[in-house]
């Protein structure tokens, strides 16, 4: 059946073809001054009952999609007491509510691959989107010596005196000292804030003493 | 230049669409092939128009895009309306009427 459409067209191509010779279409656009205004003098004079057949077939068409695509709700149409509601019973699972940290809170460096410091100095990972997550830190994470001056390097900034910076913490990215940085804002006699108050951390309330 | 071309590029056009209706299985390939077939027919409309020096070809061809339009609007709505309810976009499933 193939092979008899695939010679039906040949044949009728072929047909088509022989002995035409190619008038072109330049006469019959300077008519009526161009191609536009020659279609439009066709299509609202010969063709004009056509034109209207087919902008009513158009427009059913599009009607028709709609009732065809249309679907009745399937569920309850979630609102904004159900989502708050949801939330709250995921939080009784473990899952906070709250938004995400941002990269590079409390950190000296807003950098997405930072990580934010929670209020007893250790790196959060929840701040660092997912592909950059295990890239750096987690090593660091685990050695209490480093976890300890990052948290006197916190302390000091929170007390506006110039770190002394410990040197296993050179690895860490966005970490610099900050009294290089800043000479001015980490001078002692200038800040006045010298007593600013961490919260405790959400998981871990013991290391609240240590830092 | 010579229209004769274009004929024979909308017949080979057309040869492809008329297999793809015949062989494929998905609908949505499917319907690609009738919008290929009907596409290589407005091309053939147009390149006679210029070979017959007159503008009805064209005027057609402008029909057959309305009408193309309209039909993958409705085609495609049951499609969706088939996929919903199946999972599955074949042509060769839906055949429950047959019993």
């Amino acid at each position: 059946m193939v092979l008899g459409v695939a010679v039906l067209i040949v044949a009728s191509v072929g047909a088509a073809l022989t002995n035409s010779t190619s008038i072109g279409i330049a006469d019959a656009n300077e008519e009526f001054g161009g191609n536009v205004e020659g279609l439009a003098h066709l299509m609202f004079t010969t063709y004009l009952l056509p034109l209207q057949v087919v902008a009513a077939l158009l427009i059913s068409a599009a009607l028709g999609a709609l009732v065809l695509a249309h679907r009745e709700r399937i569920g309850e149409r979630l609102d904004q007491t159900t989502l708050a509601n949801r939330r709250v019973a995921a939080f009784r699972d473990g899952v906070h509510p709250g938004g995400l940290p941002n990269p590079g809170v409390l950190a000296s460096s807003n950098a997405i691959g930072t990580p934010a410091l929670l209020p007893d100095g250790t790196p959060t990972e929840l701040s660092v989107p997912v592909p950059l997550r295990g890239r750096k830190a987690p090593e660091i994470l685990n050695d209490p010596e480093l976890i300890k001056a990052e948290q006197a390097e916190i302390q000091a900034i929170a007390d506006s005196k110039p770190a002394v910076r410990d040197e296993g913490l050179a690895g860490i990215g966005g970490h610099t000292d900050l009294s290089d940085v800043y000479p001015d804002r980490l001078d002692p006699d200038e800040a006045g804030t010298g007593e600013t108050e961490l919260p405790p951390a959400p998981d871990d309330d013991s290391k609240r003493g240590d830092a | 230049m010579d229209p004769s071309a274009y004929v024979i590029l909308s017949g080979i056009l057309f040869s492809i669409g008329a297999l793809g209706v015949l062989l494929r299985r998905n609908a949505i390939v499917v319907f690609m092939s009738v919008e290929m077939m009907l596409n290589s027919a407005n091309l053939a409309f147009v390149a006679f128009a210029r070979m017959h020096g007159n503008l009805d070809g064209q005027v057609i061809a402008f029909f057959v895009m309305i009408v193309a339009a309209a039909e993958v609007v409705v085609g495609l709505a049951i499609l969706m309306t088939i996929f919903r309810t199946r999972r599955s976009a074949s042509v060769d499933e839906p055949s429950l009427l047959r019993n």
